[in-house]
């Protein structure tokens, strides 16, 4: 296969921005695709050429495989990366791609196809002999009375789970306490999912307390040559959505023994799924017994790749297209190193305070954190806005020290630095969760937000921010739509001479 | 000048005068010198009663203000709003209340239409916003005067979605 030369982006934001980086410094043509509600968005104005694919809704756009592949034929490129969500992980799309004789940046579609079946996961990963989570899933094609299903229970011991086996991201999941909940449960799961994913089937799944919920990146290149690039811990999380990701895990920094079985159950499940390009195996730990069972794979670029790069150095979306290009992994397993900790906090464009609705509008002022070992990856600029089209992500805020101690204070502090203005976020929410006893001593599951934060409150306005406001009104010194404010790319302050200032500013002292 | 902010549904009134050095400034009673040594559009510097200077990010979006205190301990962000002039109108008011969108979203559904008898509770619009569905429904019986969206539009925060008129007295 030839070496990739030009890349079409079939995504947006943060992702978008990240992919064409990688593409500039590759000397890649990038091109991007965008909404009519994305025109002029970050992606856009970053690459080498961007192509309209219609109207806001996602169906009409960044879902519409016609269109991209329309796309992909106007600008004649010879790849297509599908970043994360969206067709990422549409074993229809990565197939229609590859029949129009360009490179899906991706797995086979038969393991897209494969690790997308809840339940054909399952199997796959028992004959390979990874640890699943005890459960009961009808054979094919029979519906279980509902004797049948109470017996399964039963058996399965409760609180346990009811899921969708075309599902993902918690949607059709439901949690069941005892035998009488379980009916209802059967039947609101399967509705959900029918709506959701077009698929009503459901299995059951015991509920893992107290769990971590940990994953291994692995990558193959399409040699037969399979190797994981260390674990992820992604416990911090709020309805099955990631807040706070690190790595490596503080549990197997503790527990080698631990890390060596599931990096061999990561390479195994990889391996039966005859994987190739970056993936990620995700497995739920019981923090009382170690005992770990894999949950999922998800077949793409996660979101959280950037703790992977820090700690291990390597740029995973550069492999990513080398791979893809049917180059070999230009490293053995014993050569990949992990050096000091890398945190990520997910900067949501959402409010805490009230029950985490998603926030949109202009973005009137975003100032990123900088500094040693800091990254922000971040889809927007000041004088963007967040659409109410697509998901709330609004940058990744991540940072790289030498201990695990070190990154928590410098996640903070470059959360304490990070303004944005016009935009409802997460920010003081996050400093809340790095603050919080159960992280800072590592010992923190799944349930930490629903347990300890679900009613957590922003901290009221110091007098300090009432005095800038009103200063800032009396002085007309408020940012506005449209206007960009001194720290933007534009300042709009030609004539400014602090020398000459009224106020009397004098350099060294006060 | 005084300038009003809703913070946490309470308004707190902040003064400012001009002084020789800088300003008077006080908070709900609380006096405070303060000077501004550097100032550019978006930011200014802060120095309150001598203490270490403090930068402050701020915008302004409509009635809504955004203060960020970039590396101190509560950096915010901090959002208040510009009190309306009328005070607002809470519980049971009869008369017409206008119903606003909670997150700004796009509107699914409307489900009803004016001249419609409504009951208590009943769902009037359905909004949706980053995969997520919102009921919005009659804070009391009465008619609707007037639905002032349409299915596929995209709304604000605050934005009246429709105007419910009460009949029912006790609320």
């Amino acid at each position: 296969m030839p070496a990739i030369r030009s890349l079409l982006i079939a995504n947006r934001g943060e992702i978008a921005v990240r992919l064409i980086r990688a593409c500039r410094e590759l000397g890649v043509r990038a091109v991007a695709v965008y909404s009519e509600a994305d025109a002029g968005a970050l992606h856009v104005r970053s690459a080498d050429q961007a192509v309209l694919l219609g109207p806001a809704a996602p169906a009409e756009s960044y879902l519409n495989i016609e269109r991209l592949l329309a796309a992909a034929r106007a600008t004649g490129v010879d790849a297509v990366h599908p970043g994360y969500g969206f067709l990422s992980e549409n074993a229809d799309f990565a197939e229609a791609v590859r029949a129009a004789g360009l490179i899906f940046v991706g797995p086979p579609a038969a393991a897209i196809r494969q690790m997308g079946s809840k339940t054909a996961a399952r199997a796959m990963m028992q004959a390979a002999g990874v640890p699943v989570v005890p459960g009961y899933q009808p054979p094919p094609g029979e519906t279980p009375t509902a004797q049948a299903w109470a017996e399964a229970a039963r058996a399965i011991g409760y609180p346990l789970l009811v899921k969708a086996v075309g599902g993902g991201g918690g949607r059709g999941m439901r949690i069941v306490a005892g035998p009488s909940e379980l009916s209802e449960a059967l039947e609101g799961a399967a509705r959900e999912a029918a709506s959701a994913f077009g698929e009503a089937a459901v299995f059951l799944e015991q509920y893992v307390p107290r769990a971590r919920h940990i994953e291994f990146q692995v990558f193959g290149d399409a040699h037969g040559h399979v190797v994981h690039l260390f674990e992820r811990e992604c416990s911090i999380q709020r309805r099955y959505q990631k807040v706070i990701e690190e790595s490596p895990s503080p549990l197997l920094e503790a527990h080698p023994a631990l890390r060596a079985a599931m990096s061999r159950a990561a390479l195994a499940a990889a391996q039966a799924a005859g994987y190739q390009n970056a993936g990620t195996v995700e497995f739920i730990v019981d923090s009382s017994s170690l005992d770990f069972y894999f949950l999922e794979m998800n077949t793409r670029l996660q979101v959280e790749h950037p703790i992977t790069e820090l700690v291990t150095g390597l740029d995973l979306v550069k492999l990513q297209l080398s791979v893809a290009g049917g180059e070999r992994l230009p490293f053995e397993q014993a050569e990949v190193n992990v050096r000091g900790h890398a945190i990520e906090c997910r900067v949501y464009a959402e409010d805490p305070a009230h029950s985490f609705y998603p926030s949109s509008g202009p973005l009137l002022s975003f100032v990123a954190p900088r500094g040693p070992g800091v990254r922000v990856d971040a889809g927007f600029e000041t004088g963007d806005s967040i659409s109410p089209h697509y998901d709330a992500l609004l940058a990744k805020i991540s940072v790289h020290a030498a201990t695990r101690a070190e990154a928590i204070a410098r996640a903070d502090a470059a959360l304490a630095s990070t303004v944005i203005l016009g935009v409802t976020t997460n920010l003081a929410f996050l400093r809340a969760l790095l603050a919080h006893p159960e992280f800072m001593a590592a010992s923190a599951t799944t349930q930490l937000i629903d347990k300890h934060l679900a009613d957590w409150q922003p901290p009221a306005p110091p007098a300090t921010a009432l005095i800038a406001a009103a200063l800032a009104d009396h002085l007309g010194l408020m940012a506005a739509e449209g206007a960009r404010t001194a720290n933007a790319a534009a300042p709009i302050v030609e004539d400014y001479d602090p020398w000459r200032q009224a106020d009397g500013f004098r350099l060294g002292g006060r | 000048m005084e300038y009003r902010y809703e913070v946490g549904g309470a308004v707190v009134s902040v003064r400012v005068e001009r002084t020789g050095e800088g300003y008077a400034v006080t908070v709900d009673g609380q006096p405070f010198t303060v000077r501004v040594p550097l100032q550019r559009p978006g930011w200014l510097l802060l120095d309150i009663d001598g203490q270490p200077q403090q930068l402050a990010q701020v915008a302004a979006h409509g009635a809504q203000r955004w203060v960020a205190l970039p590396g101190a301990t509560a950096a915010g962000p901090f959002e208040f709003a510009v009190p309306s002039v009328a005070p607002r109108r809470r519980g049971a008011a009869v008369g017409p209340a206008a119903l606003t969108a909670q997150m700004p979203g796009v509107v699914r559904r409307v489900l009803v239409a004016a001249g419609e008898a409504v009951e208590r509770g009943q769902a009037l619009v359905l909004l949706e916003a980053m995969k997520m569905e919102i009921r919005v429904t009659a804070p009391q019986a009465g008619v609707v005067r007037r639905v002032a969206v349409a299915v596929g539009q995209a709304v604000e925060r605050g934005q009246t979605l429709i105007d419910v008129e009460g009949s029912d007295p006790g609320g």
